[in-house]
């Protein structure tokens, strides 16, 4: 996994987890990898990594059951939040991208329901 | 600190059974070649002095060459990582050395002895009694000469080990330092010898060559060259500068 | 507190190649030794290894002052081939079994395996990065507190990078430090808690990554180009 060296890193660890989360590949009250086992397999300073799944733990996104390991989140209202909150931010990006190209939501809306027309059929 | 010399004969154990073996042959040869008496002993008497020589000056190219390594090259930290001090580094190569010389010389030396009894020669009838016509007990003199050959080479190689690592340590800084040290070098073999010299002049019993004069001059030797080795560990140890 | 250099400096006749180093590991971190070549990155890695002398200064190993015991506790691996030409791979690691009491042969044997390197193979014969592998592995296996690794990525293909990169992750724990040097900054981006700058034989910056790219926005890179 690539990362983007000008951004904290322990950051965008923690975007992937949530991401994984919000696509299902981690399920609810599923079991994460250690800090050491993500670690090892991004290749990353394992204290970063311990960082971002302090952050998650903040959060209440994961929790640590003593001596087991760590664990997504049962919690389904926070998770739908997560889904929100992610498809916002990426709504918000593609909106001011879409902007800086010139088109006006308008426009936006037009060419996007074309799109979604297009894809269905 | 033995551990160094295992590798040293990891390194090089199967070359010099290589070459004894070869020597052998060549000894084999020389007798199949039918030779009468007095042409058969000249050679081989000759042959095994050229291998003898030979074998010395590779011998000690390779003892330089081992320090040389040690010092000047990248394997150096090597050696120089592991937990062993500077006395450890330089003890194990010299107990290596010894141990070639050692080797060099009672091969090729059982093998001169071998040929020289075979060959009916009276040379060792000879020699023994020369030895006790001049007062000296045979079984203390072999023994005797034999370890004032085996330190006067390590005091050889100390003095050109010393040289070596000044060059890495006190010398670091100065420019021209190999020369310098080559400079320390005869001033040291000088050194040696003048000490020799000293001690011959006053030491010399009149009563001639006896064996106790022999375990002084071996005591003398012995003591020069712990002085040598006590610096040279030292430096090696403390200073390494570069 | 792994090691402690206080004061140190380092002169080569009458150049001074290290000036005024204060510096601190703390054990469980990775720490990236950065700067142009010829900044005082090796000699200061040699000298905490105890292999070359300081001119003022103290460094302390675990609160040891430098020697034989400080030998004991931390690995160095330097940047050239440092294998005597006649070993063999099984040679070397019998060598570091033989003399390091730290050294873990089983855990060495792992890793040879599994990046193929066989026992059987001359170290003169092998490639850049086969050397650098092998020369990592046998430094790894040991249980050092202290690691310093001179150059690792220097000359390798971007698949053995992540084959080390992954082993230094590997080798990094709670009781251990790791100092790595290099002038390929962009390799470690993501191996690294703190970044030391050395410019000329000085420490410009010391800080930790996450920090510069919290607080500025810099990737190392960045912060490094800046110095520079």
């Amino acid at each position: 996994m690539n990362f983007n060296p000008n951004r904290p890193i322990y950051i965008q660890i923690c975007d992937g987890i949530i991401e994984r989360i919000v696509r299902n590949d981690l399920k609810k009250g599923s079991q994460l990898e250690s800090v050491r086992e993500l670690a090892v397999s991004l290749n990353v300073n394992i204290n970063t990594v311990r960082k971002a799944y302090n952050t998650l733990e903040d959060k209440n996104i994961i929790y640590k059951k003593r001596g087991i390991g760590t664990f997504i989140s049962e919690d389904g209202a926070l998770i739908e939040t997560l889904r929100n909150e992610l498809s916002q931010r990426v709504i918000k990006e593609f909106l001011e991208k879409m902007h800086a190209i010139g088109y006006s939501d308008q426009e936006i809306m037009q060419v996007l329901g074309e799109d979604i027309y297009d894809n269905e059929n | 600190m033995i551990n160094l010399i295992k590798y040293e004969w990891k390194r090089k154990g199967l070359y010099v059974i290589g070459l004894m073996i070869i020597v052998l042959l060549l000894n084999i040869a020389i007798y199949m070649r039918g030779y009468n008496a007095e042409k058969q002993i000249v050679t081989l008497i000759f042959s095994n002095m050229g291998i003898f020589f030979a074998g010395f000056l590779t011998m000690l190219i390779m003892h330089i060459r081992k320090i040389y390594n040690l010092l000047f090259t990248e394997e150096g930290p090597f050696t120089f990582l592991t937990p062993l001090n500077g006395y450890e580094i330089l003890g194990s190569n010299l107990l290596g050395a010894l141990l070639d010389s050692v080797i060099l010389l009672v091969f090729m030396g059982v093998i001169t002895l071998f040929n020289l009894q075979i060959n009916d020669t009276q040379f060792i009838e000879e020699a023994v009694k020369m030895i006790r016509l001049s007062g000296v007990n045979v079984y203390e003199a072999i023994p005797g000469t034999l370890t004032t050959i085996f330190l006067n080479y390590s005091l050889l190689l100390i003095t050109i080990y010393l040289s070596m690592i000044l060059v890495k340590t006190l010398f670091y800084n100065i420019r021209f330092k190999k020369i310098i040290s080559f400079v320390v070098f005869l001033f040291m073999s000088r050194l040696n010898t003048f000490i020799n010299e000293v001690f011959v002049y006053h030491a010399l019993p009149t009563d001639g060559f006896t064996f106790n004069y022999l375990v002084l001059i071996l005591l003398k030797t012995s003591l020069v060259f712990a002085v040598w080795y006590i610096i040279s560990g030292y430096l090696l140890e403390e200073s390494v500068s570069a | 507190m792994i090691m402690k250099i206080n004061g140190l400096s380092k002169k080569f006749y009458t150049k001074e190649v290290l000036t005024d180093i204060d510096l601190t590991l703390e054990k469980g971190r990775i720490y990236g030794l950065l700067g142009p070549n010829g900044s005082g990155k090796t000699t200061l890695m040699r000298i905490v290894a105890n292999i070359i002398k300081n001119t003022t200064g103290e460094v302390r190993v675990n609160d040891l002052l430098l020697g034989k015991e400080t030998k004991k506790i931390v690995a160095f691996m330097p940047t050239s081939n440092f294998f005597p030409k006649w070993m063999k791979i099984k040679d070397t690691v019998d060598y570091f079994s033989d003399f390091y009491e730290d050294f873990n042969k089983d855990m060495c044997y792992e890793i040879l395996q599994r990046e193929s390197l066989d026992l059987g193979l001359k170290v003169k014969d092998l490639s850049t990065g086969m050397t650098e592998k092998l020369k990592i592995a046998l430094t790894i296996s040991r249980n050092a507190k202290l690691i310093l690794l001179d150059e690792p990525f220097n000359g390798i293909d971007i698949i053995a990078k992540e084959s080390i990169k992954k082993m230094i992750v590997q080798a990094s724990n709670n009781t251990n430090a790791i100092m790595i040097s290099s002038h390929l900054i962009d390799d470690m981006e993501s191996l690294l808690d703190d970044v030391i700058l050395l410019k000329e034989g000085r420490i410009v910056l010391n800080s930790p990554a996450e920090v510069l790219r919290d607080e500025k926005g810099l990737s190392i890179k960045a912060a490094y180009k800046e110095v520079f």
